[in-house]
């Protein structure tokens, strides 16, 4: 058994020496120092009181309803960004935007429909049969929370609905409405399209209609830029987060920025001062209806497209009146209408033949007043049945003789004519920015086809293909693809489209030159007085084209013309259908109308006459 | 007699009954105080979490207010972009052509436009063909470096160094001529 540890002092067991105790010190008062602490204690109780307020203060009820629900549910606020806009080449707006509603009714908030229904279809100028359907249970029998009723609730209406809403409210329980509910009406901000120009350039913008998609109201472009550049100018939205405060700083939330946009070519006063001509001149030939185009030659770019009769766009009654009156033949003439053009055509038959070497600039042609190309089959006559006996090629083109043609288009290789209809962008879509657009078609497979495209026929072009084709011999030779959009906007940043471009080379350089010589010197001629400009030499060719055996085809006058010979800065188009005044004849309806076109836009684009250009050459340029 | 091993702890528990305990150690065993630290203790907190809770609350209201501006930006842009589509509505085409009409101004035809031709210079004017570029010289420290690292004390005083100096200890310069004494130490007239 082991012994006990024995406690052994240090001193190794001497007795401990006597020490002296000291007497405690006397006991501090702690009065302060429980003042102090029930000071923070009861800080601290009010903390916690002011914190279990919190749970039952009614004011905070929303907050604690939001801590139950599921938070995904309401984590951000929708605000709508505008359509795109269309501004002409010097940013004057052809389509803009502007703030309106959509009106959601929560039904089951009505206590008597029909009142709140009669107030409505006043308000909003709605049928009120419609506005109760639109408020009826669907075919279960259920009723949806909300119905959308309008989305282009202006201001002023959602101001006066507001107004009413509070008069009701104010009945208590008399109220066609539930007053205790704060989504009877819900007005949730829009942005709708606005065309502030009304019917200028209407044909090249083109116009939006509301999809019926539901959950998300959208504009869809119809036509024109509006559909060509759709994904471009589709309306947007953008989700401002809230109740997150935490996870967005306020750098992410997205401020508003300028609207993408698309700048046009086109030039709203030129646009403005061809289509009251057109219009003029509609009504002055008796026209059914007709196009004038205005381009650059040189780059292809579209300056001016108008169209007469046309829609209003900022009438949407006066859109469906158009698209009733001419259902099925399109909604812009220039790119959709296909039509046999006549003489116009014979410049490009002529510059096929001298290109391809078929005849010399010397060629000189007997006119008997009809050539059998084909045999006697096929004959072909003058537009006058007369003869003119031995004419050069000016002569063939100043009298416009159909068999002088013939019989060019009989000299070139009839796989050439096919290769170069072809090239000159025949039968086969310009590829301009605007939508829809037809093709044409032409056929060179027989001989009298190809002895009729001679003078314009046996093809179908649309305007805007002949104008190209034109604006090919008139620039040098270069087939440019015509273009309406000249830059975008995007993100306040003016973005350039890729234009202009060229297709093809269809002539020869010494080809056109020759071409525009001759056409040129053709309009000195008397047929084209009309078309003359003094103080500046034009090149041009008119062109009446009807045909006799097709009872539904009506007669077709075609003026294209450009300007000035050798630097072409402008080419004008006029296309006139069924003229009924002068009999018709381009060379006196749509020649005067080219001519009045010309004699302002020389203004317009600061064009000097001859003498003014050729002083200027002479300074030493 | 050998030492006996001992623990750390006994050696403190002897110690301590042997001197006992200071009187500032005494103060800390009494019950009251143990409480207090306790209520301290808990009040620092929860005024700690208290201020938090405060700033917290402050952020969402902060927040509420950012959000709210931005909803007036959005607001005032929309507004902006409705007033743009009107201003061009107003300036449009046929707007523009009623005001040329009362104003009785008319379409100029090109015979009636004045175009003055521009002299150009010489063709051999606008380009005399290459000359031999040279080069800048390097530039001196006087160019990047500030005055006080360049010069020299006497350059400095005969740079004015010395009125500097009579500014720093705010003494009269006698450059200045005062009128006080004329006027009889009074101001004014």
């Amino acid at each position: 058994m082991t012994a006990p540890v024995r406690f052994v002092p240090p001193d190794g067991g001497a007795a401990p020496p006597a020490v002296t105790q000291e007497p405690p010190p006397p006991a501090r008062s702690l009065g302060p120092f429980y003042a102090l602490a029930g000071l923070l204690g009861g800080l601290a109780l009010l903390i916690v009181l002011r914190l279990a307020w919190f749970q039952i203060d009614p004011q905070l009820a929303e907050f604690r309803r939001f801590a139950r629900q599921d938070r995904g549910y309401m984590t951000g606020e929708i605000f709508p960004l505008p359509r795109g806009w269309i501004t002409d080449r010097h940013g004057r707006v052809l389509a803009g935007a502007r703030l309106a509603y959509q009106l959601d009714v929560a039904p089951d908030a009505l206590r008597r429909p029909g009142e709140v229904v009669a107030v409505l279809a006043g308000v909003l100028e709605m049928p009120a049969d419609a506005l109760w359907a639109r408020l009826q249970p669907n075919e279960q029998g259920q009723m949806p929370p909300a119905v959308m009723l309008s989305y282009t609730v202006t201001p002023r209406q959602r101001a006066l609905l507001l107004e009413w809403w509070a008069r009701w409210a104010a009945l208590g329980d008399q109220a066609p409405i539930d007053p205790a509910r704060n989504d009877v009406f819900r007005f949730t901000p829009v942005l709708v399209r606005a065309y502030p120009e009304g019917d200028v350039a209407s044909n090249v913008v083109g116009f939006v209609t509301l999809s019926d998609r539901e959950t998300r109201p959208m504009w869809v472009g119809n036509f024109g830029v509006e559909e060509y550049y759709d994904r471009l100018l589709q309306q947007a939205w953008v989700t401002i987060p809230f109740y997150e405060p935490y996870r967005v700083t306020p750098d992410q939330v997205p401020l508003p920025e300028p609207p993408s946009g698309v700048v046009l070519t086109i030039d709203r006063d030129v646009q403005n001062l061809v289509e009251r001509i057109l219009d003029e001149a509609v009504e002055e030939y008796q026209a059914r209806r007709g196009v004038i185009i205005v381009l650059q030659p040189k780059t292809g770019a579209l300056l001016a497209v108008a169209m007469s009769p046309r829609p209003r766009l900022d009438d949407y009654e006066s859109v469906l009146q158009f698209l009733r009156r001419f259902e099925g033949q399109g909604w812009n003439w220039a790119v959709e209408h296909t039509y046999e053009p006549g003489s116009v055509m014979k410049p490009i038959m002529l510059s096929i033949a001298l290109d391809t070497g078929a005849i010399t600039p010397d060629f000189t042609y007997m006119d008997t007043g009809v050539e059998y190309p084909c045999g006697g089959s096929a004959p072909v006559y003058n537009w006058d049945y007369a003869a003119h006996m031995e004419q050069n090629i000016v002569g063939c083109l100043a009298n416009s003789l159909n068999t002088c043609f013939a019989n060019i288009a009989m000299q070139v290789a009839p796989e050439d004519v096919r290769r170069y209809m072809e090239a000159f962008g025949f039968g086969a879509p310009t590829g301009v920015d605007l939508a829809p657009e037809r093709a044409g078609m032409f056929s060179a497979a027989t001989c009298p086809d190809r002895s009729r495209l001679g003078f314009g026929y046996a093809v179908s072009v649309t305007p805007l293909q002949l104008a190209m084709a034109e604006a090919a011999i008139a620039n040098g030779g270069f087939l440019m693809r015509p273009y309406v959009v000249q830059a975008q906007l995007i993100n306040g940043r003016l973005v350039p489209t890729p234009y202009p471009q060229v297709v093809r080379q269809v002539l020869r350089p010494e080809t056109a030159a020759l071409v525009n010589d001759f056409l040129a010197r053709a309009m000195t001629h008397d047929t084209y007085e009309n078309a003359e400009v003094p103080g500046y030499t034009l090149a041009g060719k008119t062109g009446t084209a009807f045909n006799p055996r097709d009872p539904d085809d009506l007669l077709d006058a075609t003026m294209v013309g450009w300007g000035p010979v050798g630097d072409p800065q402008f080419l004008v188009l006029v296309w006139l259908e069924d003229p009924r005044a002068n009999d018709g004849w381009a060379s006196l309806t749509a020649a005067p109308t080219f001519r009045r076109v010309v004699e302002r836009l020389v203004v317009i684009l600061g064009i000097p006459p001859e003498g003014a250009r050729q002083e200027a050459a002479y300074q030493g340029r | 007699m050998a030492a006996v091993w001992q623990h750390p702890a006994q050696m403190w528990n002897r110690a301590r009954q042997w001197r006992g305990l200071q009187a500032w150690q005494r103060f800390w065993t009494r019950r009251g105080v143990w409480w207090a630290r306790l209520v301290l203790v808990s009040a620092a907190a929860l005024t700690v979490v208290a201020a938090h809770l405060y700033l917290a609350n402050e952020a969402v209201v902060l927040w509420e207010d950012i959000r709210t501006m931005q909803y007036e930006s959005w607001q005032l842009w929309w507004e902006i972009t409705t007033w743009q589509t009107e201003l061009a509505r107003q300036r449009n085409a046929q707007a523009m052509r009623q005001a040329l009409a009362e104003q009785d101004l008319r379409w100029p035809a090109p015979d009636r436009v004045l175009y003055v031709p521009v002299a150009l210079p010489p063709r051999a004017a606008a380009y005399a063909g290459r000359i031999p570029g040279v080069w800048a010289p390097p530039p001196k420290p006087e160019a990047w470096l500030p005055a006080e690292y360049t010069r020299t004390l006497s350059q400095w005083l005969a740079q004015g160094g010395w009125q500097q100096v009579q500014d720093w200890l705010g003494l009269p310069d006698p450059d200045v001529y005062t009128d006080a004494g004329a006027a009889g130490g009074r101001a004014g007239p």
